[in-house]
């Protein structure tokens, strides 16, 4: 027989204490929220100096780029017709919200501020925890900025009194559009990425997407003569979807046209009562699945034996690249550059329309992104590098291990990179130059960040994290870290670049061999150089390292 | 001495006004053979005083010796004398458990065969058989620690540092990690673990040392330092900074 002194009488209820405490109501809550936004806002705003620096550079920048939009606006509505107008509004108060919606999904787990799922330990209301993110995006970042920008954007109808106080009614209702729908997709976008490996795809997919933007919205206007017609034609479908419908409404008043008017301001409304609904089923979803459990799918993978480590000798460097290979499959943080490549591939071919041009430069570029990456390698591993002090593996097998890790599939896109560019350019002549420049890029540049990366880091994402996050706690010197590599790395490929520049301009085939035998010898030689440089600097100082890059969040 | 640390000291900040002592001038002799117990409060700075034993963090001043070698002179023979559970770091988590500890096999420049066949004795001892091809980032709590300690005794080194070992850990498993160190002591092995919890103390090791705000308070065997009391009275003792448990929270009370 149990004890039943022992079992909390749970049938007693109200009569208990057990949450008889009232909580607070939607307002105060709301209220409370956008006090802890305020403060977060600001702390992360203030951590330390170099951060203060930042946010006022960060802030001029912010408000340059604003001033700028504004004055184009301002420039438009006096050089366009109406119908002109109409569609610059429209369209930029479209790709505005899109904007907000997307930067939803891309933040993801990210910017977990005023999450829901930090809240459901505290009895506060659903609809105050919904009131506390929307009022909080007012004194975030990105909300301010939007609220300004959507001031100066309101300039676009200033040639037109009617259609200004409109905009300027319906301006809460278009940054609540694009506020609400941002905290919607975001809660949606929690749910899907509970599942890992979905999520991970999601990033990626959407990393192609973003790389693309700029071909799918030219391939989307250009390639017909007539231009305006096309836009116009346009606008006047995007003037009656969600994101839309909105921005166009200014137009209809100035006009005189109010059915049209109704129902696009109906069209909104809808889209702002459907965002609510959802969000409000996914935010009680996260409140009752508060725990963050992530799911990894049907069947959990389980991987053969020790995979990669059986395929590769038995040395501690070899297990090292075995390791970093495992992560550029693995980890969208590395496994997002591998993306890339090909999406490069297909912009080089977008902007050089076919051959020529960019594309001679596609081999170098590949090599220089490849190499680049590992220059952040050790801040990757975070405190998983306190394997590498523990064990002593020394130091030129760590940085060569890392190396040859990058260096799989790094070679091969970089040669598939060489021939895309000579085949579609049909310029064969140009082979060996553009392979020495790829071998110096890629394989002087690794040597680089074997240097670079054993003594100077910088914040990247940490292990789990999505690529999109943005790292705190960039520093100044972190920066000038980043820069003086990314230069470096472009000066050492001088070398083996001149006598290629030299052979596109006169045709000089010696230069060619030049420019080869530069990259082959040279290549090779910097990578060891560096190999063995980045060696001797982490074991001189591996515990600072590791001290530096674990204290990254 | 299996381990000697002489004048150990930790300075966070030294020269600025956040500066903070967190081990100070820590000496302390661990004999071959000792299944040593390193007890204090959260923040008494074993972590730090382990991290710096262990190659992990620099010390400000003083030395850490393991059988004679300098850690911080002979870092690499050190570090192959030593198995190393590290509390409040994360291995590769990407990696399948298997292969977290094949990795930490091989970069100790062991060969495949070695390291394959005490991978599976490993996973078998830690109950983690069935999850050897999981990825660590989904594992629990308590498995991490278990791959860790794997990992950490894949190379059979002559002393193991383990920071709060059985932290999460379930009681079968811990029953089972605690024999299996028990064995090793017993063989000849040394020990450090550092804890938390008195009882367990009490019952797995047979020296203990206690550390509070940086200083070592008390060490010697078991028996030396708990006298007549049990170890967690003698330890409250000494720590001092017990609340008046009772008139402090009187509201804190159902109905």
């Amino acid at each position: 027989m149990a004890e039943p002194a022992l079992i909390p009488d749970l049938a007693r209820g109200p009569a208990s204490r057990h949450g008889a405490d009232p909580s607070p109501g939607v307002w105060r809550t709301g209220r409370l929220m956008t006090g802890l936004k305020a403060r977060l806002t600001v702390a992360t705003l203030t951590r330390s100096p170099g951060m203060i620096v930042g946010t006022i550079l960060g802030g001029l920048w912010g408000l340059g780029v604003l001033f700028m939009i504004g004055t184009g606006l301002f420039a438009a509505a006096g050089a366009l017709p109406p119908e002109g107008t109409r569609a610059t509004a429209v369209l930029v108060g479209a790709a505005a919200t899109v904007a907000w919606w997307v930067a939803a999904i891309a933040s993801g787990r990210a910017d977990a501020t005023l999450h829901a799922s930090q809240f459901a330990l505290f009895p506060l209301p659903r609809k105050g925890i919904a009131l506390g993110q929307v009022l909080g995006a007012l004194v975030g970042i990105a909300g301010p900025f939007t609220l300004v920008g959507l001031l100066l954007y309101t300039a676009v109808w200033r040639l037109d009194a009617t259609a200004w106080v409109t905009a300027v009614v319906l301006l809460p209702a278009g940054w609540l559009l694009m506020v609400v729908g941002n905290r919607c997709f975001t809660a949606l976008a929690e749910r899907l990425a509970a599942k890992r490996r979905v999520g991970e795809i999601l990033t990626l997919l959407l990393l192609v997407l973003l790389m693309l933007t700029g071909p799918i919205l030219t391939g989307l206007f250009t390639g017909v003569e007539s231009l305006g017609a096309r836009i116009y034609t346009v606008t006047d479908v995007v003037a009656w979807t969600p994101v839309g419908a909105l921005w166009a409404v200014p137009a209809d008043v100035a006009a005189g046209a109010w059915l049209p008017a109704l129902a696009r301001t109906g069209i909104a409304a809808v889209t702002l009562a459907a965002l609510l609904w959802l969000w409000r089923g996914a935010l009680g979803k996260s409140l009752e699945n508060a725990t963050g459990a992530v799911v990894s799918g049907g069947g959990r993978s389980q991987v053969k034996g020790a995979g990669l480590f059986d395929r590769l000798p038995a040395r501690p460097w070899a297990a090292v690249a075995a390791r970093c290979l495992t992560y550029w499959v693995k980890d969208p943080r590395y496994s997002g550059s591998l993306v890339v490549v090909p999406v490069m591939f297909v912009l080089f071919w977008f902007m050089s329309g076919g051959g020529g041009g960019l594309w001679f430069f596609a081999g170098p570029l590949v090599g220089l992104l490849m190499a680049y990456t590992i220059s952040g390698d050790v801040a990757y591993d975070h405190k998983g590098f306190a394997l590498h002090i523990l064990t002593g593996v020394p130091g030129w097998a760590d940085r060569l291990g890392r190396v040859v890790g990058m260096l799989l599939p790094g070679i091969p896109l970089t040669a598939l990179g060489v021939l895309l560019a000579a085949g579609f350019s049909d310029a064969w002549e140009l082979l060996p130059a553009m392979i020495g420049v790829s071998a110096l890029a890629l394989l002087g540049g690794a040597g680089l960040s074997s240097v670079m990366s054993a003594r100077y880091t910088y914040p990247v994402p940490l292990p789990g994290q999505s690529p999109f996050k943005t790292p705190q706690g960039f520093t100044v010197l972190n920066v000038l870290i980043q820069f003086v590599a990314l230069t470096l790395m472009g000066v050492l490929t001088l070398p083996a670049l001149i006598p290629f520049v030299i052979q596109l301009v006169t045709g000089s085939a010696a230069a060619g061999v030049i420019s080869l035998l530069v990259g082959v010898i040279a290549g090779p030689l910097l990578c060891a150089g560096g190999i063995w440089l980045g060696g001797r600097w982490i074991e001189a100082r591996a515990p600072e390292l590791l001290n530096t890059v674990s204290a990254y969040r | 001495m299996a381990v000697s640390l002489r004048g150990l000291t930790k300075v966070f900040g030294p020269g600025t006004s956040r500066s903070k002592v967190a081990v100070n001038r820590l000496s302390l002799d661990v004999p071959h053979g000792a299944f040593y117990g390193l007890v204090g409060r959260n923040g008494a700075g074993k972590t730090t005083a382990l991290s710096m034993l262990t190659g992990l963090l620099r010390p400000t001043e003083g030395r850490a010796m393991v059988s004679g070698i300098d850690v911080w002179g002979q870092s690499r023979q050190a570090r192959h004398a030593m198995g190393v559970l590290p509390d409040g770091m994360t291995f590769f988590e990407r990696l399948s458990g298997r292969q977290l500890v094949t990795y930490a096999g091989l970069l100790r420049g062991m060969d495949r065969d070695t390291v394959a066949q005490r991978t599976d004795d490993l996973l078998r001892a830690m109950d983690l058989t069935n999850d050897g091809g999981t990825a660590v980032q989904d594992y629990s709590a308590g498995m991490r620690k278990k791959i860790m300690l794997a990992a950490a005794m894949v190379h059979a080194p002559g002393l193991l540092v383990l920071d709060e070992p059985f932290e999460a850990v379930d009681p079968v498993s811990a029953a089972n990690i605690r024999e299996l160190l028990q064995d090793f002591a017993r063989a000849g092995g040394t020990v450090i673990v550092s804890s938390h919890v008195m009882d367990l103390v009490q019952r797995m090791c047979d020296h203990v040392a206690v550390v509070d705000d940086g200083r070592l308070l008390a060490a010697g065997t078991v028996d030396q330092v708990r006298g007549s009391q049990s170890l967690e009275d003698t330890f409250v003792e000494l720590v001092g900074g017990r609340t008046q448990v009772g008139e402090g929270l009187t509201w804190l009370s159902p109905r």
